[in-house]
């Protein structure tokens, strides 16, 4: 583990985190917001969670610059990274009874990463990039 | 559980996997990368075959073989570990980024097959060494197989330019210089002797004049090989070994000028005929394992001699030198070049003067030195040289040996 990228990745994540609860609060105004967002515990953790997640790769993937451009599974999962935090981006200033859809949607890179380690594992091969 | 509830748990799990990947991941982070852990680049020298990630390499009774950059690595990770059960000396480890040059050094005698693998996580590469024992002296792939003619102890040199000399006489020319000497399956102990011209620019019957001099930039590799009728021996064109050798036994010149009149000179006078020795002293010695030179010059009437003793450790020496004829008022004058005796007989081109013990066999230059006046008159002039003795107290001594043939071999793959 990469202690700066995670470092980093967090700190954006509380960052966001905290935009989530000031945007909850001028939606709900003076109403409950666990009433409103019944998922806002999971919400606000995967914000933290999942930023985290997408800068740590992100940065890894881009510290393999510039043989891992020219791997299309490489740029897939950049663009996946880059799509889910956007979402969350949208997720944290947007709040919407949608949120867990959406954070659902966000894992998406995850579970594409996490799908290329099982298959470099079983072919025995020392990179994700297998395309 | 209804899907809410299933949603909840994925959504909390799965930003995880990124740092499961990895933990978990026996490379690491580097999984994240593309390029190989490791490039490899095998460069073998032109005498070993390298296919299908093999090579075929050599290994030599006289020491350790050693294969400069044989496998160049550029790491690109972090580390490469080298998981080998070969003896060759390999690290265990490489740092990256990087780039290295993985020397393998075969320790003597190895023979067989052995493995080395580099590896970083699931990225390994491997290399099979298979290693033959041959008889040839490690790191060249050249020698020369010398074969001479003589008998007796034979005090040869080797000049940069490949020109072998056997007691200060030239007696034939390698294809190139070197400094070990293998006969037998047996090193010879070679010692580097610093030479230099006596006077530069000054030729003697055509040739300089080469003497040991300390500290000097040209160097001759001395040995002593044992000849009965032909005798091979191998020169590989390497650098010397270091010997730890007791210096040969030094030999006198000043007393060995004295008993054998050496420089003795003679010139008329209008009130008798002066006999004169040479006033010597002793000006340097050089210590070896082969041959201890002490070098003496000094001045008589007519001329200054330098003379250089040869002691070698078989019970045999030589002497060498060379006069020069200062310019004189005597009319005439003669130099007794060795000995006052005539000499009992002949060996080849030496004069054999047998002594107590110990025959010596003297050779002087092939033509006889410069006056200043032709004969009868003058006094001899410049430079005259090289004067040779060869002190044989072994009685086997056959004169110079003879270069029967010299061929070159060359090492190539053996598979």
């Amino acid at each position: 583990m990469e202690l700066t990228p995670l470092l980093a990745g967090l700190v954006w994540g509380l960052a966001l985190s905290v935009a989530r609860q000031w945007a909850e609060q001028k939606a709900a105004g003076r109403a409950d917001r666990s009433e409103l967002f019944p998922d806002r515990d999971v919400v606000i953790a995967f914000i933290v969670l999942g930023t985290t997640a997408n800068v740590y790769s992100a940065l890894l993937i881009a510290s393999g610059a510039p043989q891992v451009y020219a791997r299309p599974s490489a740029l897939v999962a950049l663009a996946l990274v880059t799509a889910s935090q956007l979402l969350i981006f949208l997720m944290a200033l947007r709040p919407s009874r949608l949120d867990l859809d959406l954070a659902l949607a966000a894992s998406a890179p995850y579970v594409y990463l996490a799908a290329l380690w099982i298959a470099a594992q079983a072919l025995g091969a020392y990179t994700l990039w297998l395309f | 559980m209804d899907k809410r509830q299933i949603k909840r748990f994925l959504v909390s799990f799965f930003p995880f996997l990124v740092f499961l990947i990895s933990v978990a991941s026996p490379s690491g982070d580097y999984v994240f990368r593309s390029v190989q852990p490791a490039s490899l680049q095998p460069s073998p020298p032109p005498y070993v075959a390298f296919r299908n990630g093999t090579f075929y390499l050599y290994s030599s009774p006289f020491g350790t073989w050693r294969y400069p950059g044989l496998i160049s690595v550029s790491v690109n990770g972090p580390l490469i570990y080298i998981n080998s059960d070969c003896p060759f000396g390999l690290p265990t480890y490489l740092r990256g980024p990087g780039g290295y040059e993985l020397d393998v050094f075969v320790p003597p005698g190895y023979q067989g097959t052995c493995r080395a693998e580099l590896l970083y996580g699931s990225w390994s590469a491997e290399y099979v060494f298979k290693v033959r024992e041959v008889d040839w002296y490690p790191g060249v792939d050249v020698r020369a197989a010398v074969v001479l003619n003589g008998s007796g102890w034979q005090f040869l040199q080797l000049a940069p330019d490949g020109a072998l000399y056997a007691w200060g006489v030239e007696i034939g020319q390698l294809p190139f210089s070197g400094c070990v000497v293998e006969r037998g399956g047996v090193l010879a102990i070679t010692q580097q002797m610093p030479y230099t011209e006596l006077a530069p620019g000054v030729l003697v019957n055509g040739s300089p004049m080469w003497v040991p001099y300390p500290q000097s930039g040209t160097s001759l590799a001395s040995f002593l090989l044992d000849l009965r009728g032909n005798g091979t021996f191998y020169l590989y064109p390497a650098p010397c070994l270091k010997v730890e050798a007791p210096p040969a036994p030094a030999v006198d010149p000043i007393a060995e000028a004295s008993a054998n009149d050496i420089g003795l000179m003679g010139a008329p006078t209008p009130a008798a005929y002066v006999l004169a020795r040479p006033k010597l002293a002793v000006a340097y010695r050089i210590e070896g394992p082969v041959a201890t030179v002490v070098a003496a010059n000094g001045s008589s009437i007519a001329d200054r001699i330098y003379i250089y003793g040869f002691g070698l450790p078989v019970d045999m020496h030589m002497l060498l030198y060379y006069i020069y004829f200062t310019p004189t008022a005597y009319l005439t004058s003669d130099l007794v070049l060795f000995g006052s005796k005539p000499p009992a007989g002949r060996l080849g081109p030496f004069w054999a003067f047998p002594g107590n013990g110990t025959t010596y066999y003297y050779l002087g230059p092939m033509e006889p030195y410069l006056r200043n006046a032709p004969l009868p008159f003058g006094a001899p002039r410049g430079w005259a040289g090289p004067f040779i003795v060869v002190a044989d107290g072994t009685g086997r001594w056959g004169g110079l040996p003879q270069v029967v043939s010299v061929a070159v071999e060359r090492l190539g793959p053996w598979s």
